[in-house]
């Protein structure tokens, strides 16, 4: 299990976590969701090894994970930008992370196949989706019990995404692999994410098992005969409330059956009942704080 | 040993580039001359390139923020990984110097030279001894920037500021020592003892001796920079990939370097040239806010800096002139 305990971390006058705390489970895949500049990255380069907390404790088995050879031997992080030297062919970046990971050979090379990428062309030469394709390849071959990717989904197209996602999935179910991939890729996420954690300025904002979460939130809309406003609305706790001309949208937690009994004295004139998406919660979660509005 | 395993090639080709540049500099020069030309200074000048190029290049991998996800992210520790790097460098620059010597011998064995061969394979030892040490040395001082413009400038004002912290103190104090003031410099270490070598190599008769303070000074540059090279290794706390880019705020770097650079010119400028250094002086004042612009990377006035650098300047100026005019 991976613990982020009273975690302090700066960068100059910028404080980005703040008595951050955080668990995710082993063998789950753990979607990491935020506005830009929330946190994410920093939090991946936390979990890496990449940067050393200010102060509190990241554990993995109770162990801390800075510095800590043995356990990182157990990680991999793959950045938004991964490094590759100028000039660098493929077959040189397997080479140069064979030297620390313990890289499974048929599952690359299947990897490979399937993507049709050239290991002795040099990497620069590669298109943007090209090089995430080679990176991914690595990491998903790789035999470890963490994998962290930053921006996983950035550059691949729909079917390199489909293809990625189910072999996270075989690598999770075969190896008990904890992968923690963050994105903004919202629908993507969904697809293969249990549980997720919506990071916001200093804090784990929402957190827990996806689908819980997602069964949790109610999403309405509907138009009503009398005025009804946000405050009206006392028997569930209001996430979102939006209003174009008549049409009001509301997300919710809590019960239903007192949502819709509450409503009736507003004279509704049609309500409808809307699929409630890793990107509503995520949106109207979001749009709560007053982002970009 | 599995990243040397593995990369090899990594190494291979700096490793030739260094040779082939050492072949150009040094041994194309003797191969092609009619006369029997040794070419010391180019094999000296070629050593000086590389303990130069191979820090910025080998450690510019962790000075940038892509290289330092990939590099800090690895199972390694970051002693671990110092030492990687450091021996990777290492076996390039030395790899390559060999090949240059022997390649060199060889022509100077065919060209039948007359010449001290036991002398030079003793002169090439020290030499690479001495590479070595100033590898290790310029090793150290890139390693306290944040960036790689700012380690290439630091190791080019470490490279010279002690030779010129002193020379200003003969100056202010007229030791009237008749220093040799490369004693007091890196430099020291593939200069200092170069005529020695090549009256001994040419058989010049009769031939220079080895001085105490030749040796010493030798001695003293050989063990502090091999010495700042194990601490560039052991010494973990500058390797914070979180400052990476930012400006480089290190005691060691432009909050000392920059007064003591400002303190040193205005001495000897004021003691060399005397009541007609006013212009002189105000180089140097400008010469300090451009180097407060380099550290700052911005041309807006840092009050406090510049505070600092006027201080040292109007300091060292009424000092230098106050013992050089009027008490003298």
């Amino acid at each position: 299990m991976i613990e982020f305990v009273n975690v302090n971390k700066s960068f100059k006058n910028n404080q980005v976590f703040k008595n951050f705390n955080l668990e995710i489970k082993k063998g789950t895949i753990f979607g990491l969701v935020g506005i830009n500049g929330a946190g994410k990255s920093t939090m991946l380069r936390l979990l890496a090894g990449v940067y050393n907390v200010d102060s509190g404790f990241i554990t993995i088995n109770d162990e801390d994970i800075y510095e800590n050879e043995s356990i990182k031997e157990k990680i991999f992080f793959l950045p938004d930008e991964p490094y590759y030297a100028f000039n660098l062919k493929g077959i040189d970046l397997i080479n140069l992370y064979k030297s620390y990971y313990d890289i499974d050979n048929d599952s690359l090379n299947k990897h490979l196949k399937a993507f049709n990428l050239d290991l002795n062309k040099p990497i620069h030469s590669f298109s943007k989706g090209m090089k995430r394709q080679l990176f991914v390849s690595i990491a998903i071959s790789i035999k470890l019990d963490y994998l962290l990717l930053d921006e996983a989904f950035d550059g691949l197209d729909p079917l390199a995404r489909l293809y990625f996602k189910r072999e996270l999935i075989k690598i999770v179910s075969k190896n008990n692999t904890t992968v923690i991939i963050s994105s903004h890729a919202l629908r993507e996420l969904e697809d293969i994410c249990d549980s997720f954690g919506l990071l916001d300025r200093n804090e784990i904002k929402i957190s827990g098992d996806l689908n819980k979460k997602l069964e949790e939130t109610f999403k309405y809309q509907l138009a009503c005969e009398k005025f009804l406003s946000k405050e009206m609305i006392k028997d569930v706790e209001v996430i979102n409330f939006t209003v174009e001309g008549k049409l009001i949208k509301i997300a919710f937690k809590g019960k239903e059956e007192l949502f819709l009994e509450e409503i009736k004295s507003y004279k509704p004139i049609f309500v409808e009942k809307l699929n409630v998406t890793f990107e509503d919660l995520f949106i109207d979660e979001i749009e709560a704080k007053g982002y970009l509005k | 040993m599995r990243y040397f395993k593995n990369n090899y090639k990594n190494m291979l080709m700096p490793t030739m580039f260094l040779t082939i540049l050492g072949v150009t500099i040094y041994t194309f020069p003797v191969l092609f001359n009619s006369y029997d030309l040794l070419n010391i200074e180019s094999l000296l000048a070629f050593l000086l390139i590389i303990s130069i190029f191979i820090p910025v290049y080998e450690y510019r991998v962790i000075k940038n923020k892509r290289g330092a996800d990939l590099y800090y992210s690895l199972p390694l520790n970051r002693k671990h990984l110092n030492l990687q790097i450091f021996l990777k460098g290492l076996i390039e620059i030395i790899t390559s110097t060999v090949l240059v010597m022997i390649l060199t011998t060889l022509i100077y064995l065919t060209k039948e030279y007359n010449i001290n061969y036991l002398y030079l394979i003793l002169f090439y030892l020290t030499a690479i001894l001495s590479l070595i040490s100033l590898y290790s040395f310029n090793v150290f001082i890139f390693k306290e920037a944040n960036n790689i413009i700012d380690g290439i400038i630091f190791i080019g004002i470490y490279l010279l500021i002690c030779m010129q912290f002193v020379y200003s103190l003969d100056i202010l104090f007229s030791f009237n020592t008749k220093l040799n003031f490369i004693q007091f410099s890196p430099l020291n270490l593939l200069f200092g003892n170069r005529s020695y070598f090549i009256s001994k190599i040419t058989k010049e008769e009769p031939a220079l001796l080895i001085g105490f303070m030749d040796l010493f000074m030798y001695l003293f540059w050989t063990l502090l920079s091999i010495g700042l090279g194990v601490v560039s290794i052991v010494y973990t706390k500058n390797n914070k990939p979180e400052l990476v880019l930012e400006k480089s705020s290190s005691y060691l770097g432009y909050i000392t370097l920059i007064p003591v650079i400002i303190f040193s010119l205005s001495v000897i400028v004021v003691g060399l040239s005397g009541r007609d250094s006013f212009i002189a002086v105000m180089i140097i004042g400008f010469l300090g806010y451009v180097l407060n612009v380099i550290y700052e990377r911005s041309f807006k006035v840092n009050w406090i800096n510049m505070v600092i650098i006027l201080g040292v300047l109007i300091a060292a100026t009424i000092l230098s002139y106050s013992i050089n005019y009027i008490y003298r």
